[in-house]
């Protein structure tokens, strides 16, 4: 029971992390059709940052954290507007130019920090106890720090205007024009907050986990399944195929075995993709008819 | 007539290697109705989103409220106040129908948006009836006023109605006759294009009937009433 | 039709739209000679660097060539890490407990990926696009940790060593000079087996990437084309994973690390959609690596850097860029003028009034007797809330010609949509020849012998005319005689246009062309979807021609138009229809002064507009052109 018990805080929290590392994926993703093979370079960049104010200028943690949601969002901002706005209807020019985007990143942490890991201590240290399972502080901000954002990305896409125009711009682009909406503005802001978000996940997760220059990739693969899992475009989908991927990693890893966790997740998704194809809560498919 | 709000002189649009209108001269005075009749492939959509800019205009010349509009970008001539409910409607499916309506008052202040949707509401109480309803499960007369009640949010100098009886029932075009008659009723100019003449000219003051891209005839509907329009249809 | 044109025309273009086949064992018979060349080559090199550099630059043209085959039917591939450990594995296990001859090892390599390829490709291609770039992304991370798990066969994380390098008799080709004989052997069957693919199937990979729903529509069918694209691609890919670790000696998971994918992306991206883009692209890479080999985020800096620019500015990749430049070269040296200019000069729907049209057809007799070829009952179909069709029947004999008019909106082509098999039905159903259909896929529709022309052009646009018509030919099961697609290219005007770009032509040309390529099929069935639709005047003639061409010939002929006149010509019978139903059926002279039919182009009126509007509607009041204006009388005097 113990065990149990502590297989289920532990899959959560790290369902948690993980639906926030999908959180900006699926937004780029939802809104502008984009599928940013650059998400985790973005979130390297900003643990990157974070680790950099933090460790070497020796500034405050929290700034470090700001520093890095703002840096990853402005090099969003930028490139969606000068280079994805140009061929945004273009979905495999779209994925390659992201992949530019994401050796890019890569190199340049590269060059500026090594291949090695760096050790970055920051953020909050110490544990404490819940139904006597040891919880990490650290791990507790990131579960609220996730829980806020999604709150926030969930009323800025429902409940304020701009949401509401980034979301007729998806559905039909021409015509929110006509209302007066501004793609050239709306769009890179809307990708900047997706990578605004990596950035922010980085910078909250990467002193818990480690920090070099290729982890990124576990954040993609973590996205992809949120996504493939969740559906088209549903950010509530993709919320509850992180925290799902989350548990079944847990529990495969308790009882089954570590490595098999993956290998069961994709069986699934294949499953999936034959019962149900348009993802857990997703409305429109993602196979040809 | 009273002052022109919208002029178009000379207007020719092309796309796809075709002409789909040719030297077009065409005059909207404020607060009248002004309908285009003529058959399908006559050139009125591409009329329309030539008002909307949507369409570039290759040639000629459009005023709008004394302003040059000629080459302006869309989102510009929406924020100038035209706006447009298109052929085939086009609501945004996955936004509610009040959601909708929020999205064409993008341009608002937040006061006068919220006012202007209460209006809406209390105007169409079957629309308010069904708010919270996403708009690509409504059925196609429902969606129309949806699209109309969407261009009307941000209450537009000049609201262009392009094709608004299309595929509908007797009794939605009803229904949608009535919704353009509150819009009369506020003083706004409204260019309504149609093939389905009749209702349409019931609404106008005057009309164009285009053929193959050109103006055939122009003048009081009264005028063009009497003239046989089924020969340019059947 | 009269046989009395020029013979010499007539033989020119059936050797021309024909002639195919003798080419296809060439390229596997290069393939061959060069393999063998390879084993017999006394010496290859000694070169260290070669020895270590050839191999690599194999090894990505190969992995390239995997990405590159996929995306020649549209889909982005990130498999080949997990296709290449396969292959590398079976090289591993086979050496290692059977045998060591190289020509099972090549043989081994290619098979199994491709085997492995077939179930997975049943799953993966059904997915859209983007999807299947994902989904192969994830595949890339399962390959590798199944190696990990399994560490009894596959050595798990450490790996497996010792592996026996290849031999064939006495050689063994594990170093220096023999090594990149091998390597270089292995990517000629790679290459050969890519090139004959591409060259097979040319056609049918282009139509894919072009113009899905036409070739469907003409019988294409798109899954056992992607099916062998990825099979063969899975192959290519085993056989890189063959030369790696034939040159490593060990296998191990790090060497097809997943995002070693989007090098092989890279290449194939910068290199560019023509065959050699791969082996450009992986010589480019390779030497990248080479010269930033201690410094690799200048190589990977570089790479993304490319791969932004490529995709904005050269969408053919660096060998488009060559062969534009070379285009660009000899027409500076020959400088011919301009042909095309006549093609872009934009026209006028209307056009020249003045031309005159052959009316010379007389209006077909309604079929009633003979058998029913089509007969659609209670045919439905629901968007969200609107319903654009809301059962409609009709029944269709051999050499019938239905009209089906309605205002814009009313449901004509959601109905040709629905007997086409380009949209299932929310209800009701379509036999053919007494087989029911209802909801089958356009190639079937097509190879039942139901075909269809589409509102807007649909051509194969970068194709020349004469391709697109071999293309048609090569997807479809029926075809018509070298004969008569002479008099169908002479009746479309496109015989004088054969060789000129399909996007290039005017476009009245390109809508004729999109209605004969399904007319060329020989069709039981032809929808027409407004054939007229954009056509001048003077062109539109020909659609009597040709819509008369085919009933004769027994096709049962459904015509969607707006232009009244045409119908009136052509159709014996009308079915109207309006907000998705019925609303009248008959001849022409009947159904065009039905009020009801009246009212739904021109809304409700009053009985006194009523009387007015059928007393103008007389047919010779119509005849009459209307005082200050121009109508193209020509057509009713001629």
């Amino acid at each position: 029971m113990g065990e149990f018990l502590q297989t289920m805080i532990g899959g959560l929290t790290l369902g948690a992390q993980y639906a926030l590392m999908a959180l900006g994926f699926s937004l780029a993703f939802g809104i502008l059709r984009v599928i940013n093979f650059a998400h985790g370079a973005f979130y390297v960049v900003g643990g990157y940052l974070a680790y950099w104010i933090t460790n070497e200028v020796g500034l405050p943690y929290v700034l470090g954290v700001i520093v890095a949601v703002l840096g990853t969002a402005a090099i969003g901002y930028v490139f969606e507007l000068f280079i994805i706005e140009r061929r945004i209807d273009d979905h495999l020019a779209t994925i390659v130019m992201t992949l530019g985007a994401s050796l890019i990143g890569g190199a340049a942490m590269l060059s500026l920090f090594g291949a090695q890991a760096v050790q970055f201590e920051g953020g909050l240290t110490g544990t404490f106890r819940l139904g006597g399972v040891f919880v990490p502080h650290a791990r507790v901000m990131i579960i609220v720090v996730a829980g806020l954002a999604i709150a926030a990305v969930y009323l800025l896409l429902y409940k304020t205007q701009v949401g509401n125009a980034l979301r007729a711009l998806t559905d039909d682009r021409e015509m929110a024009v006509a209302m007066g909406m501004r793609p050239k503005v709306l769009f890179p802001m809307a990708f900047a907050i997706a990578t605004g978000l990596a950035g922010l996940t980085g910078a909250l997760v990467t002193p818990q986990f480690s920090l070099a220059p290729f982890v990124g990739e576990h954040v993609l693969m973590i996205s992809f399944l949120a996504v493939i899992l969740g559906g088209l475009g549903s950010l509530p989908g993709a919320v509850i195929a992180s925290v799902l991927v989350g548990l079944v990693e847990a529990f495969v890893g308790t009882y089954v075995g570590g490595s098999w966790a993956p290998l069961i997740l994709f069986t699934g998704i294949l499953v999936l993709l034959v019962v149900r194809p348009s993802g857990l809560l997703g409305h429109r498919t993602i196979i040809d008819a | 007539m009273a002052e022109s709000l919208l002029t178009i002189e000379g207007l020719c649009v092309r796309y796809g290697g075709i002409e789909a209108v040719r030297s077009l001269d065409m005059e909207v005075a404020t607060g009248e109705t002004v309908v285009i009749v003529g058959a399908n492939g006559a050139g009125k959509s591409s009329v329309m989103n030539a008002v909307m800019g949507m369409v570039p205009s290759v040639e000629g010349r459009m005023t709008f409220d004394g302003r040059d509009v000629t080459s302006m970008p869309t989102a510009d001539r929406a924020k100038l106040g035209i706006r447009i409910s298109p052929e085939g409607r086009r609501v945004f499916a996955n936004l509610t129908i009040e959601e909708n309506i929020l999205a064409g008052g993008y341009t608002m202040g937040a006061k006068d948006r919220e006012a202007s949707v209460a209006w809406l509401f209390d105007t169409f109480p079957l629309l308010s009836k069904r708010r919270t309803a996403r708009a690509g499960t409504l059925s196609g007369g429902q969606q129309q006023l949806v699209a109309i009640a969407r261009a009307l949010t941000a209450r537009p100098k000049l609201l262009l109605l392009d094709e608004p009886f299309l595929g509908l029932s007797p009794v939605a075009i009803g229904d949608t006759s009535a919704a353009i008659s509150v819009v009369q009723a506020q003083g706004m100019a409204v260019l309504i294009s149609e093939q389905m003449a009749r209702p349409a000219l019931k609404l106008a003051s005057r009309g164009y009937v285009l053929r193959a891209g050109a103006l055939r005839r122009s003048g009081d509907v009264a005028e063009i009433r009497e003239l046989a329009l089924s020969e340019d249809y059947l | 039709m009269p046989k009395n044109s020029a013979p010499s025309t007539t033989s020119t273009k059936r050797s021309a739209v024909r002639r195919r086949g003798q080419h296809v064992l060439l390229v596997p018979g290069i393939t061959l000679v060069l393999v063998a060349l390879g084993f017999f080559v006394p010496k290859l090199t000694a070169d260290p660097f070669l020895i270590s550099f050839v191999p690599t630059v194999l090894i990505t043209m190969l992995a390239s060539m995997h990405v590159w085959l996929l995306l020649r039917v549209n889909l982005l591939s990130f498999a080949s890490p997990p296709f290449m450990a396969v292959g590398g594995y079976v090289l591993a296990l086979v050496a290692m407990n059977v045998t060591s001859n190289a020509i099972v090892l090549i043989v081994a390599c290619l098979v199994v990926p491709a085997v492995l390829a077939i179930p997975l490709g049943l799953v993966l291609l059904r997915l859209r696009g983007t999807y299947f770039a994902l989904v192969t992304f994830v595949l890339a991370q399962v390959v590798v940790l199944i190696v990990v798990i399994a560490e009894g066969p596959l050595g798990g994380s450490s790996g497996l060593s010792g592996i026996p390098p290849a031999t064939l008799g006495a050689t063994q080709f594990a170093a220096g000079g023999e090594l990149v004989r091998f390597s270089v052997i292995v990517a000629l069957v790679g290459m050969g087996l890519a090139a004959t693919v591409s060259i097979v199937w040319r056609r049918h990979f282009a139509a894919l990437e072009e113009n899905e729903p036409l070739a469907a529509s003409l019988g294409l069918q798109p899954w056992r084309y992607k099916t062998y694209a990825f099979i063969s691609a899975a192959g290519v890919a085993g056989l890189a994973g063959l030369i790696l670790i034939n040159q490593l000696g060990n296998a191990h998971p790090d060497s097809f690390a997943p995002l070693s994918a989007v090098n092989h992306v890279a290449a194939s991206v910068i290199g560019g959609p023509s065959f050699l883009g791969p082996a450009l692209g992986a010589l480019i890479l390779a030497w990248l690596v080479h010269v930033f080999a201690s410094q690799a985020q200048y190589s990977q800096l570089l790479l993304g850097v490319a791969l932004i620019l490529v995709t904005l500015f050269a969408k053919r990749g660096l060998t488009g860029l060559v062969v534009d430049a070379a285009k660009l070269l000899t027409r500076a040296i020959s400088r011919p003028g301009s042909p095309d200019a006549e093609g872009i000069e934009p026209r006028s729907a209307e056009g020249d009034t003045t031309t005159r049209v052959h009316t010379t057809l007389t209006r077909r007799e309604s079929v009633t007797t003979g058998d029913v070829v089509l007969s659609v009952d209670a045919l439905s179909k629901r968007f969200g809330g609107v319903a654009a069709v809301n059962g409609v029947s009709l029944e269709l004999r051999e050499g019938d010609i239905l009209g089906v008019i309605g205002p814009n909106g009313a449901g004509k082509t959601t109905l040709i949509n629905m007997i086409s098999g380009a949209m299932v039905p929310s209800g009701g159903r379509v036999t053919l020849a007494g087989k029911t259909v209802t909801g089958s896929s356009p190639q079937m529709m097509s190879r039942h012998g139901i075909a269809r022309s589409y509102q807007q052009t649909s051509v194969f646009s970068s194709a020349t005319v004469r391709e697109n018509l071999r293309r048609a030919q090569a997807f479809s099961k029926r075809w018509v005689t070298d004969e008569e697609l002479d008099e169908l290219l002479r009746e479309t005007g496109l015989d004088a246009r054969l060789d000129d770009i399909a996007g290039d032509l005017p476009y009245g040309l390109q809508k004729l062309l999109g209605l004969l390529l399904p007319l060329a099929t020989r069709p039981a069935v032809l929808l027409l979807d407004e054939p007229a639709a954009g056509l001048e005047v003077s062109e539109r003639g020909r659609i009597d021609q040709l819509v008369e061409w085919a009933a004769v010939r027994g096709s049962a002929v459904l015509l969607v138009e707006h232009d009244m006149d045409l119908v009136r010509r052509i159709c014996p019978r009308l079915l109207v229809m309006d907000t998705g139903k019925e609303l009248a059926h008959g001849t022409p002279e009947v159904v065009l002064t039905n009020p009801d039919v009246i009212t739904a182009y021109l809304g409700v009126a009053d009985d006194e507009e009523l009387a007015d509007i059928a007393d103008l509607i007389e047919p010779s009041v119509l005849a009459e052109p209307a005082a200050g204006t121009h109508r193209e009388e020509e057509i009713h005097r001629g």
